[in-house]
């Protein structure tokens, strides 16, 4: 019989951890109240189990899942473990065994207590990453393309076969802020690597010039007849709107023809009221990458 | 002129222009060049009206020879004149696309000179940028009526997706309000785009290097509220235009009072933002949910009811095919049950394959019931306190906006009345 125990498994964070704790909750025929990532800081209160991360265990419970629920039903655990849904864990071990008791039938079971949180916390990450791939904005600093985002899931594996295609001959990055990480790609070569902070240079005066073009071409084409801030805010929540150029202020020079400094102060009155009212937690951290310039120009 | 100042007046001048959309075109990055193109097309920003920006919209040059009095750049008018070198809107197109801004270029233009020396400056812009520069973003670019039909042809082989803009409803709305406009020239470019991207399908099947001509197709748009045209009149010419130039997409721009014109509403008038509203949802019904425009309007129905979508205002007057069983019913009748749409109908029959589905199972399907409760049935039951009564769904499907108490239930009675909370709503968030 199958024990739900009080117990909770400790693993290292990784997806093979994750399967590996898969394994562990079949040897034992126990469902472990959790699934706790050993390096997420929280504070060990229950009795728990350390799952060691084992290759040849995490490789044996990646091909039963294909074997027995199809490569579909193992690429909705993968892209799950990308998500940013509370206690991931252990919503990815209730679908596994779910999977593995219903094999591959398990697909069409939309309304399935292991199935619908998954399918849900995937519909965010695929929407979000949908939306970013319209919303990153990339900087020119010397040659490279940069781009800072803060978003909810870990979608840089998702927008790097997008990026990567679209910009093959570029040498660009996209940092991710929440999560730490940074998709780099130079020559044909792209790599997904950890980074706690990332330093970029100034910005030339050229790229200043495109940047002014761009904001000009943004505020001109509204037509002010239709101003609908409500319909645009459903389409562009105001989180993602700190990282784009079009809704950044600066202070910046305009381009020749025009001499003097301007300030952008039309689009912060617009904007400066909605965006206050936002949370803005997750970029009062302290990190380098807020500090270093890059918005204060 | 610099470039910051041609920009401002050439996308201000296109502002008005509705078909900014980057879809249809399939197309994988090529090692070495910039760019590629995705079928379901992609947003880049959001404009203070709520309109997305997917491409760099603009005109060639706004000075133009026609006097249009609908149009802001007609001769008569006194605005900043302006023309792009095609060298410079290439480099701006490719600048911006390198930064993630834009999905492409977005291609339309004044008639400079004659349509001929307009649709060559075109021409040279995308030659730049698809031949020098290796571009393969999406580019959209509009057909000057009038054009040699050999320069429109080679815009077609440069661009994604072409259109020619009908203007108006009808011909004596053209006649009266573009005298210099004729509707035979402006259909003569949308049948001969056509037959391109037949032909070029055609030969796709036989050689598969073939160079394609307009991949993703052909749009027009047209502008509502500036002359007396009926709803049914639009839809039915909207459907025709589906039907006979096999167009991808009709636009509808709700007309802005730009001008102050005997033969034009004043320019005090609000755009009438409902009104094309509902002229999409029944587009959305022609394209996807099988609906003839026939049956959305008729002769004795000429307008769109204010206060109902016009799939609701279908399924009451067609009260006796509901209600549907939720495991039973085909794909299609779910399709046009009010509230479900083509994702939830979908969802629908692949759940139900696995089992019979009751109320909460759509619930946790995130199968929005607000409208579609009245006209369903799951394992042969309505929901809770439910009827298929029409009086009663009329009364639910507007007490659902707090406001139906304050409506009498008479349907004529009805659109007396100003719109109902939720459509201002809908029509303020929809997405054109």
């Amino acid at each position: 019989m199958l024990d739900r125990t009080d117990i909770v498994y400790y693993y290292d964070g990784t997806f093979d951890g994750l399967l590996c704790c898969i394994f562990a909750s079949y040897v034992k025929k126990e469902i472990p109240l959790d699934i706790i990532d050993q390096n997420g800081g929280q504070l060990q209160l229950f009795a728990g189990k350390q799952i060691l991360t084992e290759k040849e265990k995490a490789r044996r419970v990646a091909c039963g899942l294909r074997d027995k629920a199809g490569k579909q039903a193992y690429a909705m655990l993968q892209r799950g473990f990308l998500t940013c849904l509370p206690q991931k864990e252990i919503t990815l071990l209730r679908f596994a065994r779910a999977a593995f008791a219903q094999g591959s039938g398990i697909l069409r079971m939309l309304s399935h207590p292991a199935v619908l949180p998954l399918a849900n916390a995937l519909t965010h990450l695929r929407r979000e990453a949908e939306l970013l791939t319209g919303f990153v904005r990339f900087t020119e600093y010397e040659g490279v393309l940069g781009s800072v985002i803060t978003p909810k899931n870990q979608v840089l594996p998702v927008l790097a076969r997008h990026f990567c295609d679209r910009y093959n001959a570029e040498a660009f990055f996209i940092y991710d802020r929440t999560h730490r990480q940074v998709l780099l790609h130079y020559g044909q070569r792209s790599e997904i690597r950890d980074a706690a902070a990332m330093e970029v240079p100034d910005i030339s005066a050229e790229e200043q010039c495109l940047q002014s073009l761009w904001r000009q071409f943004y505020d001109t084409i509204a037509i002010k007849e239709r101003y609908n801030p409500r319909c645009q805010r459903t389409h562009m929540p105001l989180r993602y709107r700190d990282n784009m150029t079009e809704f950044q202020t600066v202070v910046q020079k305009m381009p020749p023809g025009n001499g003097a400094l301007q300030k952008r102060a039309i689009q912060q009155k617009r904007y400066g009221k909605l965006l206050q009212t936002e949370n803005r937690s997750h970029i009062t951290e302290g990190d380098s990458i807020s500090g270093n310039g890059l918005y204060d120009l | 002129m610099d470039i910051y100042e041609k920009l401002t007046i050439l996308a201000d001048a296109a502002k008005y222009d509705v078909a900014c959309t980057s879809s249809g075109a399939d197309r994988r990055g090529k090692r070495g060049q910039l760019g590629n193109a995705a079928s379901i097309g992609c947003c880049h920003s959001f404009a203070a009206d709520g309109r997305c920006i997917s491409l760099l919209k603009v005109l060639m040059s706004n000075v133009c020879v026609y006097d249009c009095k609908y149009c802001i750049n007609r001769r008569s008018n006194d605005v900043p004149r302006a023309i792009f070198t095609p060298r410079e809107l290439a480099d701006l197109t490719m600048a911006f696309y390198r930064r993630n801004y834009i999905e492409g270029l977005f291609l339309s233009s004044a008639v400079v000179k004659s349509p001929d020396h307009t649709c060559e400056l075109m021409l040279r812009t995308l030659r730049i940028l698809r031949e020098e520069y290796g571009f393969r973003g999406y580019i959209h670019a509009k057909a000057i009526p009038g054009a040699d039909p050999i320069l429109i042809r080679q815009i077609g082989m440069m661009a994604d997706r072409m259109s020619v803009n009908i203007e108006l409803p009808s011909e004596q709305s053209l006649q009266k309000l573009a005298p210099d406009k004729q509707r035979s020239a402006i259909l003569l470019p949308m049948g001969q785009i056509r037959d391109g991207i037949v032909q070029s399908k055609h030969e796709l099947v036989r050689y598969k290097h073939t160079p394609k001509f307009s991949p993703a197709g052909q749009s027009t748009q047209m502008i509502i509220g500036a002359t007396p045209e009926s709803d049914y009149q639009i839809l039915r010419l909207t459907s025709a235009l589906y039907q006979k130039y096999s167009l991808k997409r009709v636009f509808f721009s709700a007309y802005v009072p730009v001008v102050q014109h005997s033969d034009l509403p004043a320019v005090d008038t609000k755009p009438p933002l409902l009104r094309e509203h509902r002229l999409y949802q029944a587009d959305w019904l022609l394209r996807f949910y099988g609906f003839s425009a026939e049956e959305i309007l008729d002769e004795h129905n000429p307008y769109f009811d204010p206060y109902l979508d016009p799939k609701c205002n279908w399924a009451l007057r067609h009260i006796d095919q509901f209600p549907v069983e939720v495991n039973r019913a085909s794909y299609e009748m779910l399709l046009r049950v009010p509230g479900i749409g083509v994702n939830g109908a979908r969802k629908i029959v692949t759940a139900r394959r696995a089992g019979q589905l009751d109320f909460e199972d759509l619930k946790k399907m995130r199968i929005v019931l607000k409208r579609a409760q009245y006209f369903l049935t799951c394992k042969g039951r309505m929901m809770q306190g439910v009827g298929c009564d029409p009086r009663m769904a009329l009364r639910g499907l507007l007490q659902n906006e707090g406001k139906g108490q304050a409506f009498s239930l008479g349907a004529q009675q009805m659109s007396l009345f100003a719109p109902t909370a939720e459509d201002t709503y809908q029509c303020l968030t929809g997405q054109i």
